[in-house]
């Protein structure tokens, strides 16, 4: 453990959604670990409890039981302001759906994380910026989401999840609705980042072409990992 | 049929009740609209129906009556119309108004009483009267019965309503005070609820005529004689012959003339007020509108499903129909009970104006429950103009296509492009209220002012999305430029209102109408206010000022006794008094005030507001003596005469030519008043008594002292108010406070509704954002900041309504004043805008919208990122 | 017309005679308020003014042509017109026209013209014989500015446009109702005849219960009748009986007969006869006869009998009145028959008193048929229809 430092570790979490009898578990014991600086995918066919763990990493839902600890936060006791500013800088998020804020621009769009958190606008706007030259779009700063294309939104829903500098990016199906040279580009520059960057990108994906850019893939069926050697791994 | 019901059940009902808060709030909405005009509505109607209802029970049978020119005649006249027996059936009449002894000392009036004096032999005839019997069998007295009852000067027949109110019974004694005295009567008889005794809700008294010139200290002269035609005489026919025959200073009127002549003189009071009212009913159908846009709106997908799944354009248009006919009833349903409870407080809130200005008396009595065919007609108008409200977002609904269920985001492109049309309607609807104001009234109503108002109304509406929009994207697309305070909040809440226009502008637009007329009135009675103070200030010069105790206000009856008058003159501090006389006409089927005055008082110590000519204290000074009048100047207004026109006015002599000299401002009454200076006066009115006295102390005297020393000199024999000069400012201002309240208060109810509907447009909104707040709860958003923007999205709604408001409401202002405000009371106001009110309700505003901004953003939060998250 | 059908019952006194006919009218008015109704009874004590009329009591000396003029110390007086005319081509009528005058307050505090010192009754009838037609007309009014009244210097008593009053010894009677009119000039052919003794007419036991009452007996009559516009020219007989006094008629009176006949032979007779509840006739009634020469015999009760007989029933109230009345006074040789000159000459006085009378002009015929007719007259006949006379005011108000 020493010679790699671990970012996320999560412990025996379980996540049941509603309550009593009639609760729904949709994971049921998950251990994991991601070091520092990886790359790891998350594989498993849908209802696996792949988003139900991307979310409880990135703080958007407390595990029903277990323990979480990321970026060296104990992320399953915090509350909910606590795990907003949790968000706000240790995780940045991708999503199928490009979640981008229709009503802002571009720019806006990518600076949001940083405003969020009280930087100044024209700092914020510089980093924005730069991000989008990174990402390749910064021809694009003054546009609405709407006046973009799927990859387009995707490289800057990218750009926007890397806006705080988090140490650690959570991608659900990233490429889920982009065409396959959309899908390359994007996942090319998750990878670009991941190396360049040093950011910790942990994505969860169905797909075996996506996969293949992360250091490691753990498996997840039926809201346990699946593979019993990399479980033993991890612990 | 039934499919439809189904359909409509499926996707109509159960939305609304998945939506309870907005529905009831739209509801409630439309309810308040329809609420206030209702209890507008009943509140006019009882004024003018009590008064009609008094008119007629009083009139009985009579088909004509005969008066004076100048009102009440020498009774000796009669001798000269015995001829008019051959028309049929005469009843000279004395009639006025007497007051109950108020109970308590802190009640300034008792309640007034309608005396008919009559000689009930001949009165009968045209008039019924139904005693009320104690016991089984007893009968109706004879003529000659009742007459007897009648006999003595203290006797009178009062209700049977009145008597139980007042605990009074046959042979009770009781006190009325009549102009400046205290007189005890007996009761001798009680009268069921039949004929003249419906008058004002049963203060009725009936007297013999000679008690009743006794008491009313006019011995001599009557007021006027009632004729019931013989049957077979046509009406036209009598009374074209009656009035060939009929000798100088006598005139003949239908009974009905009276009431028509009150009902024009309170038109344009009930005409305001009931476009005032309208204006939270129009409030309510934005609301209609906007809640069906909104339902259309973010429902296209499942428009497009319906339609996909081959539902056609008819069932679409008509669910929509229906959904706003659903509100409508529930709202117009509520409304009118609401209506029936708020008309109480209306009546209330009316009476001062309407007793100070129109009627001396209003039925104190309960308000008339709305008629059903009136309650059924107020529904169904509602219903009407809902449905009209809801066509356009109705129709909308049933153009979507059928591919519209797959297509997404693309409504927010769409929306953000606005065309010109929307701009160049604005300027052109503010151009055209521009030309309307110019506009003369018709029948004395300012229709085409409120046409102004109404389009420049309309244009402000259209300005919204220009101003909304101007707010959200202020200059810079590509800004970061960042306000300082709550940089990202504000960020938010721009780009999410400025995408949200379509939606939002509606309901911005109703609560900009609202507040527009709620800036325009209150800058309206600020000037107004600030004009009557000015006008006060010059004019109330006299020290101290008295009336009779029954003339609480300026149109009331009562006169002060000479004798008290005496008493007041031999005051050692009085220097002098203007003694004011004061009779009320018919002048060309208005009613005015000829009041005779004393110009030389008048010029050594008082001082009169003259609008022309320049001159006007010479002209007055050298037309002593002669047939000259200054006059009012809603008098000058609404006659179209000014310095050197003639006006015929009546006097007990008959119509007599009089030069209009002068035209004075005058804010205590908009009859129109003719003064004559007291030598002129007297020669007409010989035996005119003074209405009201000014009186002027020596310099230094102690006006409080004077007037409680002229109280205590004079009181103990007449019932006489001194008011120093102070009092005076202070209840001439009391009486114009009042008499605006109610106007605010119409005002807030629209503000009121005006705000339902933004509170339920922002509900809309943020359920059709709940994946934007998961978002943003996602990048880490706290729940403060997420409050903070949608109170600024609030706040903005609140700003651009209250910018609109101004701008449009200052217009406004200038229609009133200017237009409505000369056409319907003939009023200079001098324009004043109370930046301190409109600074404060601004400021009130932009809170009050913060505040409602809470609960939807507490709405809001319930959603969780996750949750948000997940439904991608 | 009626004039005199009410018989009061007497208020508070219990005079005795009966007044005459045309006493009740008069009394109608003061004797209703007391009557029935609960609220007069309430009341009468305030109404009926304290007693400060002047009571007739004898010794009054009479004196012409000042006592034809107002008497307004009393509480009620009337002047009443009765007579038969005819025009040139024989067609025939008989007319009554009557003033009341009943006081109300002696002395009003309250000035105004209005005050009720005194209502002012009238009655006007037009009798066609030859058609068979009744005309009947009431008035009903204050003094007010003049509409009625009744001076008290010289001899003028009105009621709107209906008047009497003197020119020199005549008699100036004017009355109009439409196109029914009557202007007559009625000269007096004999002195003033005083009824009763001592200048009164007692009427009751009680000092005061009595009037003071004199009659014209024979007014040579001429002028214009108007009968439903026709002007026609008439000349004939008028009777005149003028009363004042403050105080009359008992309760037991139920209604009265009261005739007024001018003999051809130059006499006239007048007799009342006063109905009892119990049936008896009134010890008050009585009559005088006048000779030509204007010497009168007063009649007492006992010396002439009225019968009755062909009763007529009215279709429009249902009561019956006899049409022919057998006369009799055996000791001074009078035997005749008075007939109704038609029968439908009934009054309903529904806007003042609400009493039905029948007031109409008669025939006096002899007993023997071959003499013919002897005179004319008047005959009023009261109380035969619903209560006593007192309580007859119970009847119809407008």
């Amino acid at each position: 453990m020493e010679h790699m430092q671990s970012i996320l570790q999560v412990e025996r979490v379980e996540k049941t959604y509603g309550g009593g009898q009639h609760g729904v578990a949709a994971l049921k014991g998950v251990s994991l670990e991601v070091e520092a600086g990886g790359f790891v995918a998350l594989m498993g066919p849908s209802g696996c409890g792949k988003s139900t763990l991307l979310h409880l990493i990135g703080g958007m839902e407390r595990p029903t039981r277990g323990r979480i600890t990321c970026a060296g936060v104990r992320l399953d006791t915090l509350n909910e302001s606590e795990r907003a500013r949790f968000r706000r800088k240790s995780v940045g998020f991708v999503f199928q759906f490009f979640n981008l804020l229709p009503t802002l621009t571009v720019v806006e769009n990518v600076a949001l994380p940083l405003l969020l958190d009280g930087v100044s606008g024209d700092v914020a706007r510089a980093q924005a910026l730069a991000l989008l030259e990174r990402v390749g779009l910064s021809a694009r700063e003054t546009h609405f989401p709407a006046e973009l294309s799927g990859g387009e939104m995707q490289r800057t829903a990218v750009a926007r999840a890397l806006a705080a500098q988090p140490p650690l990016v959570l991608a659900d199906e990233p490429t889920g609705s982009l065409d396959s040279a959309n899908g390359l580009q994007v996942m090319q520059l998750l990878a670009t980042l991941n190396r360049e960057l040093g950011v910790t990108i942990l994505l969860a994906t169905h797909a075996e072409e996506a996969a293949r850019y992360a250091t490691r893939t753990i498996r997840l069926r039926d809201g346990l990992i699946e593979d019993p050697y990399s479980h033993a791994a991890a612990l | 049929m039934l499919p439809l019901c189904s359909l409509f059940h499926q996707f109509i009902l159960r939305a609304l009740l998945r939506e309870k808060l907005r529905t009831a709030l739209t509801i409630l909405g439309i309810s308040l609209g329809v609420g206030v005009v209702v209890a507008i509505r009943l509140a006019n109607s009882n004024a003018l129906g009590s008064f009609r209802a008094a008119t007629e029970a009083v009139a009985g049978e009579t088909t004509l009556e005969i008066t004076g020119t100048a009102g009440r005649f020498d009774e000796l006249r009669l001798r000269e119309l015995s001829w008019l027996r051959d028309y049929g059936r005469l009843s000279p009449v004395v009639t006025g108004y007497a007051m109950t002894e108020p109970t308590s000392a802190t009640e300034k009036k008792g309640e007034f009483l309608q005396i008919l004096g009559v000689d009930i032999l001949r009165d009968r005839l045209l008039r019924q009267y139904d005693l009320l019997q104690l016991r089984e069998g007893d009968r109706e007295p004879n003529a000659r019965e009742f007459l007897l009852l009648l006999a003595d000067s203290q006797a009178v027949v009062v209700t049977e309503k009145f008597a139980r109110r007042q605990g009074l019974t046959l042979g009770s004694t009781f006190t009325l005070i009549i102009s400046d005295r205290k007189s005890e009567f007996v009761i001798r008889g009680l009268l069921r609820d039949e004929g003249p005794a419906r008058a004002l809700d049963g203060n009725f008294v009936l007297m013999d005529l000679a008690a009743a010139q006794w008491a009313f200290q006019r011995l001599g002269s009557l007021d006027r004689v009632d004729l019931k035609l013989a049957p077979g005489v046509a009406v036209e026919v009598a009374e074209a012959e009656i009035t060939k025959r009929l000798p100088q200073g006598l005139v003949i009127v239908r009974p009905a003339a009276r009431y028509s002549q009150m009902e024009k003189m309170i038109a344009a009071f009930h005409f305001n007020l009931n476009a005032l009212a309208s204006i939270a009913l129009l409030v309510g159908l934005f609301l209609i509108y906007n809640t069906v846009s909104i339902s259309v709106l973010t429902r296209r997908e499942e428009i497009g499903m319906l339609r996909a799944v081959g539902t056609g354009r008819g069932v679409v248009l008509a669910l929509f129909m229906g959904e706003a006919c659903l509100l409508a009833s529930m709202g117009a349903g509520l409304g009118l009970g609401l209506g029936q409870l708020m008309a109480k407080a209306a009546v209330q809130a009316t009476s001062t104006t309407v007793e100070t200005f129109y009627l001396a008396v209003v039925n104190p009595g309960a308000t008339q429950p709305l008629q059903g065919v009136e309650g059924a007609m107020a529904v169904g108008l509602t219903l009407l103009l809902a449905l009209g409200a809801a066509t356009r977002p109705a129709f909308e609904a049933a153009q979507v296509a059928p591919l519209e269920a797959i297509r997404g985001p693309e409504r927010l492109l769409k929306s953000r492009q606005w065309s010109w049309r929307a701009p160049v309607a604005a300027c052109g609807l503010l151009i055209l209220g521009g030309l309307l104001s110019r506009l003369a009234p018709v029948n004395g109503l300012p229709v085409y002012g409120y046409s102004a108002a109404l389009a420049l109304v309309l244009g402000g509406v259209l300005c919204t999305p220009i101003i909304l929009w101007t707010m959200c994207r202020q200059g810079d697309r590509r800004l970061i430029r960042l306000p300082r305070l709550l940089p990202v909040e504000r960020l938010l809440a721009r780009a999410s209102l400025g995408a949200a226009i379509p939606r939002v502008a509606i309901s911005v637009g109703a609560l900009a109408v609202s507040l527009a007329m709620m800036v325009s009135v209150s800058i309206m009675i600020g000037s107004f206010r600030e004009t009557v103070v000015y006008w006060i200030e010059q004019t109330l010069r006299a020290d101290i000022y008295a009336r009779p105790l029954t003339r609480v206000t300026s149109i009331a009856e009562g006169d002060i006794d000479p004798a008290a008058l005496a008493l007041v003159a031999a005051d050692p501090a009085v220097v002098a008094i203007d003694a004011l006389s004061v009779q009320r006409v018919n002048f060309q089927g208005n009613t005015i005030s000829l009041a005779g005055g004393d110009y030389a008082v008048l010029f050594d110590h008082g001082r009169l507001l003259f609008k022309a000519p320049q001159d006007a204290y010479d002209q007055l000074r050298r037309g002593i003596g002669r047939d000259v009048v200054s006059v009012s100047e809603s008098f000058a207004l609404r006659f179209g005469k000014g310095p050197g026109d003639v006006v015929e006015l009546p006097t007990p002599l008959g119509l007599r030519p009089f030069e209009v000299i002068a035209v004075f401002y005058d804010y205590s009454s908009n009859h129109g008043v003719a003064v004559m200076d007291r030598t002129t006066y007297f020669r007409y009115f010989p035996a005119a008594r003074p209405s009201s006295l000014s009186i002027y102390l020596q310099p230094g005297a102690n006006p409080e002292e004077v007037r409680s020393r002229l109280a205590s000199a004079v009181g103990s024999r007449y019932l006489v108010v001194f008011n120093t000069n102070r009092g005076l400012r202070e209840e001439a201002l009391r009486i114009f406070d009042s008499t605006f309240a109610i106007t605010y208060a119409l005002e807030l109810i629209a503000i009121a509704v005006a705000g339902l509907g933004v509170m339920a447009t922002l509900m809309t909104l943020i359920l059709e954002r709940r994946r934007e707040f998961a978002l943003l709860s996602m990048l880490g958003m706290t729940r403060g900041q997420m409050r903070r923007m949608l109170m600024i999205e609030a706040v903005y709604i609140g700003a651009a309504g209250q910018c609109i408001g101004l701008i449009i409401g200052v217009l406004l202002s200038l229609v009133l004043i200017y237009v409505i405000n000369v056409q319907s009371f003939g009023w200079t106001i001098q324009f004043h805008v109370p930046m301190a009110f409109l600074a404060q309700s601004t400021l009130l505003i932009l809170v009050a919208a913060a505040v409602a901004g809470l609960y939807p953003a507490a709405r809001a939060m319930s959603a969780n990122a996750a949750q948000g998250a997940r439904e991608e | 017309m009626s004039g005199r059908i009410q018989k009061a019952e007497g208020r508070r006194q219990n005079g005795r005679k009966g007044g005459r006919k045309s006493l009740a009218f008069i009394l109608a008015p003061v004797f209703c308020i007391l009557a029935s109704s609960f609220w007069l009874l309430f009341f009468s004590n305030d109404l009926v003014a304290e007693p400060i009329w002047r009571e007739a009591t004898p010794g009054y000396q009479f004196a012409f042509p000042r006592d034809h003029a107002a008497h307004t110390d009393y509480r009620i007086e009337w002047w009443y017109y009765t007579g038969n005319l005819a025009t040139a081509d024989g067609r025939r009528f008989g007319y009554q026209l009557t003033f009341f005058r009943t006081g109300i307050t002696p002395e009003p505090s309250n000035p105004s013209r209005w005050t009720v010192r005194d209502l002012y009754m009238a009655h006007f009838a037009l009798s066609d014989l030859t058609n068979q037609k009744f005309y009947a007309f009431e008035k009903l009014n204050r003094a007010g500015v003049g509409w009625a009244g009744a001076e008290t210097n010289q001899y003028r008593v009105w009621n709107e446009g209906w008047e009497a009053r003197l020119e020199g010894d005549q008699h100036i009677l004017s009355a109009a109702e439409g196109n029914m009119q009557l202007a007559l000039t009625l000269a007096p052919e004999k002195v003033p005849i005083i009824h009763g003794e001592h200048g009164v007419s007692q009427k009751g036991a009680a000092v005061g219960n009595a009037s003071h009452y004199y009659s014209l007996t024979r007014l040579r009559t001429t002028g214009t009748l108007t009968i439903n516009g026709e002007e026609l020219p008439v000349s004939g007989s008028s009777w005149m009986d003028h009363e004042f006094g403050t105080s009359f008629l008992e309760p037991e009176q139920v209604g009265w007969d009261w005739f007024s006949l001018q003999l051809n032979d130059g006499r006239e007779l007048m007799l009342f006869q006063i109905r009892r509840a119990d049936g008896s006739i009134d010890p008050h009634s009585s009559g005088t006869l006048i000779e030509p020469d204007g010497r009168t015999i007063r009649l007492s009760q006992t010396d002439f009998t009225l019968t009755p007989t062909q009763p007529w029933r009215s279709p429009a109230s249902g009561a019956s009145y006899p049409m022919t009345w057998k006369i009799a006074a055996p000791a001074h040789g009078l035997h005749f028959l008075v007939r109704a000159a038609f029968p439908g000459q009934e009054l309903q006085t529904t806007a003042s008193t609400g009493v039905i009378y029948w007031e109409g002009s008669i025939i006096a015929s002899s007993n023997d048929a071959a003499q013919g007719i002897i005179g004319r007259g008047y005959l009023e006949m009261t109380g035969y229809i619903g209560k006593r006379m007192g309580a007859v005011f119970d009847a119809v108000t407008p």
